[in-house]
């Protein structure tokens, strides 16, 4: 039996089942400012220990979006605090989305590891799905140590600007718009956003992630399990060389390849392999985190 | 002045054995009475909708003196449950019920519900079984007047399911229960067909699963608002079933009916002019109710 309650701007659930409990409600930096919604998973006895979630964007996020609450409520049974959050602009967050920048990402994460960490003292893990991957190791500076479990991770800001800018041209193409449709730069340049794929990314946050790479934004080495979408089982091209990069710069990685492919820009009719991704990421954080050094 | 989260309450919602999470949006100025509920289409959308359209209407309309509730379906963003698939033919209106039976004990008892794609099925779907007066109008936005397969388990997978090794082994050990299984679901794989009505069928591409909710809905005078795009292929289906029963429902409920078609692809809304264009069209929409039930003669109750 599930116990809810009702607080006008919280709302809460207890799993009985779990023994978890989640808490949904918004939270700024200032008085009046732009809040960014927030979703806390945890046990309902002390956590072992905290996990901070970093989401996705775009239409991914709406592909990724319930294999990340998934993993949250495994690792909330396991017994970790789990924090996830909505960048502001994004999901049911205030602001705009064409004013979203990386640099307010990368603040929304702080703050959101912040909170976590003020309510639940102990390992902390951090993990990105997709995007969210550029924004975990962003923050990374943060947690010592801490183990990186990543979901099929943007290694490149650019090249994934250039894959949405690619599946737009082919939704044109498609369409038969190509003729009247501008390139995403062309509409930057006029207007300060493109639209792409019915979602406004705006040229700040295209030019600021155009430099984000993952292996140089991960501060500290840390233990880092990647678990990817590669056709045949096994990472190529520049996934591939992304990881021995990570490699090369002192991280510890293990990857774990899904013999799936996806058009991360397109929705599909079937949901994602959500009960192997729960198994996978959740099952190394905890194996991880319980070596892991407390802050 | 445009609503923001704060003026956003949440609550997990119960429907049957899961749990929905639910945003209330208050209005920013004198509420009008009405509350606005907010349903995605199938593909696990959460309730933010594509690119926060229904975070953007909700706010929008909030500002306009609506109430403005979205959610999550089981299975889907938040909300706790299994959703392996969407099937137009299994709407969600039991998580739409366990919504709207929630906003009626907060006193939300006159809603009006708006749907892309499977959420309009959902919301048409339910506006035809419940009483009189519980919905004061209803949006459709590209939502298929047929069943297409894509949105359905094939034949074939029923037939495999219903006679599959498991399902023999289960018969022979277990004969009474699981042959009541497999008969049931070779029943149903045998009833799909009448479902199963595309576009390539003419007038007839209709489904009974649109048309009849449809009718009921406007025999009882529920406004109803239709939105399709030019480049929509349920558009097609549409238009071939106005020179059928669907053009003959629709004539004869008048000025209930209003139907706005975007020049390009509405359905999904994949661009941002679809989603400027479905957000406009329903809060305009949504506005002339709002006026002409406040210059309507009082109402009984």
């Amino acid at each position: 039996m599930n116990v809810n309650a009702v607080n006008g701007q919280v709302a809460e659930r207890i799993d009985e089942t779990t023994s978890t409990f989640e808490r949904a409600w918004f939270q700024g930096d200032a008085p009046g400012g732009d809040r960014r919604f927030m979703m806390r998973h945890q046990p309902l006895h002390e956590p072992r220990g905290a996990v901070l979630m970093c989401p996705s964007l775009y239409v991914e996020r709406i592909r990724t979006y319930r294999a990340e609450v998934r993993v949250a409520r495994a690792l909330a049974a396991r017994g970790y605090a789990v924090q996830r959050f909505d960048y502001i602009g994004t999901g049911q967050s205030d602001g705009d989305t064409v004013d979203t920048t990386f640099a307010s990402m990368e603040a929304d994460t702080r703050a959101a590891l912040a909170t976590l960490r003020s309510e639940a003292p102990g390992p902390v893990g951090l993990m990105g799905f997709r995007w969210g991957a550029l924004m975990a190791a962003a923050v990374s500076d943060e947690t010592p140590g801490a183990p990186l479990a990543l979901f099929d991770p943007v290694f490149d800001g650019r090249a994934f600007f250039r894959e949405a800018f690619r599946s737009q041209a082919m939704s044109d193409m498609r369409g038969g718009h190509e003729q009247q449709n501008s390139k995403a730069t062309d509409q930057m340049a006029v207007k300060g956003y493109a639209d792409v794929l019915g979602f406004a990314v705006g040229s700040a946050l295209y030019e600021q992630s155009s430099g984000a790479r993952l292996a140089e934004l991960a501060h500290l080495p840390a233990e880092t399990f990647i678990l990817a979408f590669g056709g045949g089982g096994q990472l190529k091209g520049k996934k591939a060389a992304a990881v021995e990069e990570l490699r090369r710069r002192g991280f510890s990685v293990t990857v774990e390849s899904l013999d799936l492919t996806e058009a991360w820009w397109f929705i599909g009719t079937e949901p994602l392999p959500e009960a192997q991704i729960v198994d996978a990421l959740s099952g190394w954080l905890d194996h991880r985190m319980a070596m892991a050094v407390k802050p | 002045m445009m609503a923001t989260s704060y003026g956003e309450s949440l609550a997990f919602v119960r429907s049957g054995d899961e749990d929905l999470l639910v945003f209330l949006t208050a209005p920013t100025v004198d509420s009008n009475g009405l509350t606005v509920v907010l349903l995605t289409g199938g593909g696990w959308m959460p309730s933010a909708h594509r690119n926060r359209m229904w975070v953007r209407l909700a706010r929008k309309l909030a500002s306009q003196g609506f109430h403005v509730a979205r959610f999550d379906y089981r299975g889907v963003g938040e909300s706790t449950g299994y959703r392996p698939f969407f099937e137009l033919n299994r709407p969600a209106t039991d998580d739409l019920g366990a919504v709207l039976g929630w906003l009626a004990d907060l006193g939300h008892a006159e809603v009006v519900l708006v749907g892309t794609c499977f959420g309009g099925r959902t919301s048409l779907t339910y506006t035809a079984r419940v009483a009189d007066g519980e919905v004061a109008g209803i949006v459709l936005s590209g939502t298929p007047v047929e069943d297409y397969l894509g949105s359905s388990r094939s034949i074939g997978w029923h037939l495999r399911r219903a006679v599959s090794k498991r399902s023999i082994t289960r018969i022979r050990t277990r004969y009474p229960k699981y042959l009541r299984i497999a008969k049931a679901r070779l029943s149903r794989a045998v009833r799909q067909p009448l479902n199963m009505v595309n576009a390539e069928m003419g007038p007839q591409a209709v489904s009974d699963l649109y048309l009849r909710p449809l009718t009921k809905v406007l025999e009882r005078n529920v406004p109803t608002l239709i939105m399709h795009g030019t480049e929509d292929g349920h558009y097609i289906a549409f238009s071939k079933g106005m020179e059928g029963r669907l053009g003959t429902v629709l004539r004869r409920a008048g000025d209930l009916v209003a139907i706005e078609i975007f020049d390009g692809e509405l359905h999904g809304e994949l661009t941002l002019a679809a989603q400027d264009f479905t957000i406009d069209r329903v809060l305009g929409w949504i506005q002339a109710i709002a006026s002409n039930r406040a210059a309507a003669p009082d109402r009984a109750g």
